[in-house]
């Protein structure tokens, strides 16, 4: 009783699955996944739908051409599919054909014996059609040899989408196991199975099959030939995957979920089968499917050379094959392109569900209607237009020094799953000499605001509105050349992950090198003179020997140094620095952080300086900007930022910090955390963006979106409470 | 007795060698570190990368077989037990990783994550895993709705609540936390912390809290152990450590933290030049390549942790 109901519980399951996998599907998909049924329904039904036994010589009929069907007042042929006479109008009856008779057995020249009519019968004699003798009926002819076509091409579905099948089956199976293991094991397991795997590799394949087909006896009957061949095809094939396979085993080995479920205690068996296979599956799912194209291909190749299925018995290939003699013959051109057509929707129809598959696989799916949307966000014209100002900012006190003056930015990127408004509406000034400090959490845009100051945003992204005043220039507004001009020369960019942003291709000495031939004018010896010069300045112990060096050859420290040295490299009035030494340790960020405060003294220049650490912006910001949501919520000078923090997101940001020396205070303080999370930029809240998380939200909050009002002296607020110069929150705790 | 104990406990990796290869000086991650942590305490082990902190966790779970030394957790010897005899303790300690992303199966929903610590063990029927499973994403605070999802769908806050609800689900005494917060967006950090600290209240919990942020081991940690290319150099309790930091790397890396005060005007104290590479380390002290008050000792023998009063420990010639 109990394993009945488990048995349907199970077959629920899977008509769920299959359902929920249909669903997701996009109509192309779903049409290939039909055809493919369609096919193999018709393999499996190809004896009753075959008229004939599909190695019955006709021997009267050589190269005998398709039936002519008529019906009614049509006529159908496969040679001649849009015949139809108009004389007797439009009468559909019973279809019937005509016997045909050889008249030039030299030309294969036939004529219909009109005295009799035959009819056709469905169902009779376990047929799908079929008619009386002495007529036959060649749907698709007979060839030299008298096989009736039709029924030669529906047997060979059968041995055609198998081979495809079981090979796959087989050399999958093979292969997974075989490469998860070694992968996962490593050690000298893993370096006896790669050193089996290459050595069936450099067997040659083609040589052994030739081998096989000539000792095979020729008395094998074709099922065992069809047998021989797959799996020979199979154990060729199996060494290649397990080789990949291994690769991406290994990788998930040593991911943290493995290491998690062994500290559970789970055993290797486990492991295997729970976390590497399933972590594989994705990939030799999509080779599959993919792979069973190239059984098929490869089964029609060997015909080709008389290694594959042989006559009488009927394949694809070999069909194929057969037809090739007689390519030049236009008036059987079917010969060719039916078996041709076959196989050639067969391929497809699994290469496009083996991209579904996979898509599928991946839990992160994505729509084909968000595709189309994406197509239609790239044609919008980005920002050239100097827009009028929206919001009443006033930003005294900030404006008359500006060096670098940035208003009602927005940057918006388009992606599948809708529009994301990383940057909505910033403004801010950067003063000579002086730094802005950006602060945010992730997904807030500080980093999306950095690179759009430089145009450096790529689709999806666009930069729909905003006006970037740089020394007299809207940099928005200028064209490629002149914006490439401003880039490394004027204003220049250090990034966070000095691993990824330096070439590891390319010695230090080429890319300090580069930077400055872009920008100046200078011979060969003067530039590498320079390129040291820069490399002392940063702070490099022997730049000599610095200089011949690429990158991975430095540690963390000294690439975030050759960083900031190319930037340097031609004296930038603005220095933007994207989480500098987040990736770096706390020692090292002490240095990094010193560097900057010195040359900052020493060059004159300034610097925007983006962090989610408040520690680094109280040490080096004079002004600071918070940005929650694409938004900026808090703008003041840096003082103002920690001893009158307006906004409750400063507030909140503040208090959840632990501060070195707590330990020392007599209470123990518990830290209090913003609660909720960071908003999906894909589904912001309305009015204001903060308020789910906000302690004082009220109902307005909900509703609308509150401006950046002044609030101090150079002190702005996104709020409608802290806006007040009255306002009635409690202090923040003091620092 | 102390829950967790380890003695001069050793982790080297070998390197290079194989088929006709001499194999190089292997990487000494950690090399003789003496650990301590007792019932509901938590300990702090901070270090900058490279230091062997992680590794010293992983060791300490026998996630990776260490090359010298002893571990003794609750009274027993655990050192050379196989990987059968470990099954049964691998209830009693757990961990928390670093990275949210990587430290879920990204193809397992989540009910099923958190069911698996049950499947291991073989415990309790499908329904009542079920209803542990609900328990046990309440008490980290999510909502049983999350059940059918799929990792890559929450935020990686969410995330780490999920890897910490699969650590407490067998009830274990001792959780090695490797990093828990440093991943996170600072708001989110804050909400972590205080939820371990609630667990740690509610189930009795020993906590290893390696990190490298400095404040944020302050917050939580009862004592302090600071790690240096594979070695302990200094440890005390918390109070007394970050008030009174002896050894001159502490000192160094205290005064290296950026303080959100920016009035508070500091003598940075700058360390020279860059970690040492743990496959050879500086003789004698490891840290005389970079210290101001070098002596030629330093560079001829090796401190030992030395117990100065109060539980204070320091390993350096100086004091």
């Amino acid at each position: 009783m109990k394993a009945k109901t488990i048995f349907m519980v199970s077959v629920v399951k899977l008509f769920e699955k299959i359902r929920y996998i249909w669903r997701r599907m996009n109509w192309l998909v779903r049409v290939m996944i039909l055809i493919l049924i369609a096919l193999y329904i018709m393999a499996a039904l190809a004896p009753v739908i075959a008229p004939y036994d599909y190695r019955k010589m006709h021997r009267r009929y050589p190269d005998a051409p398709p039936s002519t069907i008529y019906i009614g007042s049509f006529q159908f042929s496969f040679s001649n599919p849009y015949f139809f006479s108009k004389d007797e109008g439009w009468k559909i009856e019973r279809p019937y054909i005509y016997q045909i008779k050889l008249t030039d057995p030299l030309e294969r020249t036939y004529e219909e014996l009109k005295d009799k009519k035959y009819y056709l019968s469905f169902f009779r004699d376990g047929s799908f059609f079929s008619v009386e003798e002495p007529a036959r009926i060649f749907v698709l002819g007979t060839d030299k040899n008298g096989w009736d076509l039709f029924s030669r091409l529906m047997m060979a579905a059968r041995v055609s989408l198998t081979i495809g099948f079981i090979g796959v089956l087989i050399s999958f199976g093979i292969g997974i196991l075989v490469g998860s293991a070694s992968g996962y094991f490593g050690g000298w397991t893993d370096d006896i199975i790669m050193r089996i795997c290459e050595i069936m590799m450099s067997i040659p394949g083609f040589p052994l099959l030739l081998l096989l087909s000539m000792i095979i006896p020729p008395q094998f009957s074709s099922t065992m030939r069809l047998f021989m061949i797959v799996t020979v095809l199979s154990f060729i094939g199996w060494p290649g995957l397990a080789i990949t396979i291994r690769g991406m085993a290994a990788s998930i080995r040593s991911r943290e979920y493995v290491m998690a479920a062994k500290a559970l205690g789970a055993n290797n068996w486990r492991i295997i089968t729970r976390y590497i296979i399933p972590g594989v599956l994705n990939y030799a799912i999509i080779s599959a499917t993919l792979s069973i194209p190239g059984f098929m291909l490869g089964e029609a190749g060997l015909s080709l050379i008389g290694l594959g299925i042989r006559e009488p018995d009927a394949s694809w290939g070999n069909l194929l094959t057969a037809a090739m003699q007689n390519i030049s013959r236009l008036d059987v051109m079917w010969w060719i392109l039916v078996p041709g057509w076959f196989i050639f929707i067969s391929i497809m129809a699994f290469n496009f569900i083996g991209d579904f598959l996979r898509d599928c696989y991946d839990p992160r799916m994505r729509n084909i209607y968000g595709i189309a949307r994406l197509f239609m966000w790239n044609l919008l014209p980005s920002a050239r237009i100097e827009s009028a100002r929206i919001e009443k900012v006033a930003q005294e006190g900030l404006v008359e020094k500006g060096l670098l003056k940035v208003e009602n930015l927005r940057t918006y990127f388009g992606t599948e799953a809708g529009i994301v408004k990383a940057v909505d509406g910033v403004g801010f000034s950067v003063r000579k000499g002086k730094t802005l400090g950006i602060v945010g959490e992730s997904a807030c845009g500080k980093s999306v605001t950095a690179l759009s100051l430089l145009r450096l945003i790529q689709a999806p992204g666009k930069i729909l509105e905003g006006v970037v005043l740089f020394d007299g220039k809207n940099l928005l507004k200028l064209n490629k050349h002149q914006i490439r001009r401003v880039r490394g020369k004027d204003i220049s960019m250090i990034f966070q992950e000095p691993m990824t942003s330096l070439d590891p291709m390319f010695k230090i000495e080429d890319q300090i090198t580069e930077a400055i031939l872009e920008h100046e004018n200078l011979k060969k010896n003067q530039t590498q003179k320079k390129a040291l010069d820069l490399l002392e300045l940063v702070g490099i112990p022997s730049p000599e020997r610095a200089i011949g060096c690429y990158p991975h050859e430095l540690s963390g420290g000294m690439r975030q140094r050759v960083m900031i040295a190319i930037a340097l490299s031609c004296n930038p009035q603005i220095l933007i620095a994207d989480e500098p030494t987040t990736a770096l340790d706390v020692t090292i960020q002490a240095q990094i952080l010193e560097l900057l405060s010195e040359l900052k003294q020493k060059i004159g220049m300034s610097m925007i300086m983006i962090t989610h650490n408040l520690g680094i912006i109280a040490e080096v910001a004079d002004d600071v900007v918070i940005m929650y949501a694409g938004k900026i919520v808090e703008y003041a000078p840096v003082d103002e930022i920690f001893l009158k923090p307006k906004h409750p997101y400063t507030r909140g940001l503040y208090q959840s910090v632990p501060r070195l020396g707590s330990s020392a205070l007599k209470i123990k303080q518990k830290l209090i955390s913003i609660p909720g999370n960071v908003p999906d930029p894909l589904n912001l809240p309305s009015g204001c963006s903060f308020w789910p998380r906000c302690p004082y939200a009220k109902e307005i909050c909900k509703k609308k979106e509150p401006l950046l009002k002044k609030v101090g002296s150079g002190h702005l607020v996104r709020c409608w409470f802290s806006s007040h110069r009255n306002s009635r929150l409690q202090p923040a705790i003091g620092g | 007795m102390n829950l967790l104990e380890t003695k001069n406990l050793k982790k080297h990796f070998p390197r290079g060698g194989g088929f006709l290869q001499k194999p190089l000086p292997p990487i000494r991650a950690v090399d003789g570190v003496n650990l301590k942590i007792g019932k509901k305490e938590t300990v702090g082990l901070v270090g900058e990368s490279g230091c062997g902190k992680t590794t010293t966790g992983w060791v300490i779970l026998k996630l990776d077989e260490p090359t010298e030394g002893k571990i003794i957790f609750n009274g027993k010897d655990i050192t050379d037990l196989s990987k059968t005899e470990m099954e049964p303790l691998r209830r009693e300690m757990q961990i928390i990783f670093q990275d949210p992303a990587s430290s879920l199966p990204p193809r397992m929903r989540v009910g099923r994550i958190l069911e698996e610590p049950f499947i291991i063990h073989k415990i309790g029927s499908r329904k009542k895993r079920r209803e542990k499973v609900v328990e046990l994403l309440q008490e980290v605070g999510l909502k049983p709705s999350h059940l059918k999802s799929f990792p890559h769908e929450f935020s990686g806050g969410q995330r780490q609540r999920i890897g910490i609800a699969r650590a407490i689900a067998l009830n274990p005494k001792l959780i090695i936390a490797d990093e828990p917060v440093s991943a996170l967006d600072v708001s989110i950090q804050a909400q972590i912390i205080g939820l371990l600290e609630d667990l740690q209240e509610k189930f009795s919990l020993s906590y290893l809290f390696i990190a490298h942020d400095l404040s944020v081991v302050e917050h939580i940690s009862d004592r302090v152990m600071v790690m240096y290319v594979g070695k302990i150099v200094e440890e005390a309790e918390t109070k007394e450590l970050y008030g009174n930091p002896l050894h001159p790397y502490t000192k160094a890396l205290f005064s290296a933290v950026p303080v959100p005060d920016p009035h508070l005007k500091r003598k940075r104290i700058i360390l020279e030049g860059d970690l040492p590479n743990p496959a050879s380390p500086p003789s004698g002290c490891r840290f005389h390549t970079r210290c101001q008050y070098a002596k030629p000792e330093c560079r001829e023998e090796e401190p030992k942790l030395k117990d100065i009063g109060a539980g204070h420990k320091v390993a350096c010639h100086l004091i």
